[in-house]
């Protein structure tokens, strides 16, 4: 049998994994709710999803499992009310993740470095919609949000922010995986669990 | 002998739910008009009803109809403005997302896992995608409830958000709630895959089921009976 095939363990892995993943981008995107804190969310977000991405990716051996987290993402950022712009933002960035990881070999830390940060690049899909999406998703905002929402979330978000956004997540996911590997030497290696 | 009858309930097909699910995700966001998301809204009521969960529906819809007040006179409100502004975006946020999260928590309790599988096995997708997936549905709630526990057992140790204890080191006191969670979650997950081994997940030919999946006539009654009611409130509303 072919053993680069996923079984059922990885999958298994990788269901645990996204999930507490999502626990913890759902945790953090509360920032969201305050305009202003939308920009520090791009930064934060990562650093705190770096500690469970570690233990994830100690955990990768097989091409494929992070695209699978990828797709189930996508989805569930679809069911909770982003538009196709999300899972344009997921998949590409999750399948590249991926690559760089097969490439640069599994369980390297500087595979795990570059990996990271395009896997973070998911991020983008929250954000994405206010500049792709066009007018009619600003209507949906100021329609259900209430107008000082949508004036602050303009200000604050304006469309040359993308390049901003992409540099925030990066440092952010960089430090992750920094802060990551810290937690990984200091507690897990301990109770050996990597 | 006594034998367990289980109590009556309003069972769907899994296939259903997610219709169901799909439908009124994309449904809310759309911008008709307040009757039109309040006929969206009241989907997931019923559905609480016919699971039995009484005091969730009630709980559910009267939240609901609060966001829906607020949303309608949001305009003539003239409060603080940081305070309306926090109102009004609650409100917002409860009229667009709860019906989903509702409908996902209906599901959740209705649905047992092997049902899901089976229901996804026959739409013909890939077990590299229900396998995850079905894991997550799983590990959601087990993640709520360890960190639930950490909660307390940190509590008692004092820190919480609200000791100063915590304020003095939030970097630190972050750490220590997040390695037990992580800790934990990794091995109760090495405890899942074994089991599953176990039971023969790797198997590759096709997998029997107890789960009992197939449309009824109460599939078809749910299916008319949604189209049927938003169509009408959206032409009498739209139109009229």
């Amino acid at each position: 049998m072919n053993n680069n095939a996923l079984k059922g363990k990885d999958l298994i892995t990788v269901g645990i994994y996204t999930a507490l993943y999502t626990a913890c981008v759902f945790l953090t995107g509360m920032f969201n709710a305050i305009p202003i804190l939308y920009p520090i969310f791009m930064f934060v977000g990562p650093v705190i999803t770096g500690i469970p991405m570690s233990l994830y990716y100690l955990k990768i051996e097989k091409f494929g499992m992070l695209t699978i987290s990828g797709i189930i993402l996508a989805i569930f950022w679809y069911i909770s009310g982003y538009t196709w712009i999300c899972v344009a933002c997921i998949l590409p960035a999750s399948l590249l993740a991926d690559i760089f990881l097969k490439v640069i070999g599994f369980k390297k830390f500087k595979a795990i470095v570059v990996s990271y940060i395009f896997f973070s690049m998911g991020l983008l899909a929250g954000p994405a919609n206010l500049w792709f999406a066009g007018a009619g998703y600003w209507d949906g905002i100021r329609e259900s949000m209430g107008d000082q929402y949508a004036d602050q979330l303009a200000k604050y978000m304006p469309s040359w922010f993308l390049p901003v956004a992409i540099v925030l997540i990066a440092l952010g996911s960089f430090l992750g995986a920094l802060l990551g590997r810290k937690m990984m030497n200091k507690h897990f290696k301990k109770a050996g669990i990597v | 002998m006594e034998l367990y009858i289980p109590k009556k309930k309003f069972k769907l097909d899994p296939r259903t739910k997610l219709f169901l699910i799909i439908a009124i995700a994309t449904l809310e966001l759309l911008n008709v008009n307040i009757y039109f998301t309040l006929a969206v809204g009241f989907i997931p009521f019923l559905l609480f009803l016919s699971n039995r969960q009484f005091l969730g529906a009630f709980k559910y819809y009267g939240l609901f109809l609060i966001a829906a007040f607020i949303h309608v006179h949001r305009i003539g409100m003239e409060v603080n403005m940081f305070l309306n502004m926090i109102v009004v975006l609650l409100g917002g946020l409860i009229l667009k997302l709860s019906p989903a999260f509702t409908t996902s928590d209906y599901i959740i309790e209705s649905t047992s896992a092997s049902e899901v599988i089976a229901a996804l096995n026959k739409m013909k997708i890939s077990r590299k995608l229900t396998i995850p997936l079905s894991v997550m549905f799983r590990f959601l709630p087990t993640i709520r409830q360890e960190n639930r526990a950490i909660r307390d057992a940190a509590a008692m140790r004092g820190i919480t958000i609200t000791r100063r204890k915590f304020w003095e080191n939030p970097l630190r006191a972050f750490e220590y709630r997040m390695i037990p969670l992580l800790i934990s979650i990794a091995n109760t997950g090495e405890d899942l895959s074994a089991a599953s081994l176990s039971r023969g997940l790797d198997n590759p030919r096709e997998h029997t089921t107890y789960a009992d999946v197939k449309f009824t006539k109460r599939d078809l009654f749910t299916f008319l009976f949604v189209s049927v009611f938003l169509a009408s409130v959206y032409f009498l509303t739209e139109w009229l």
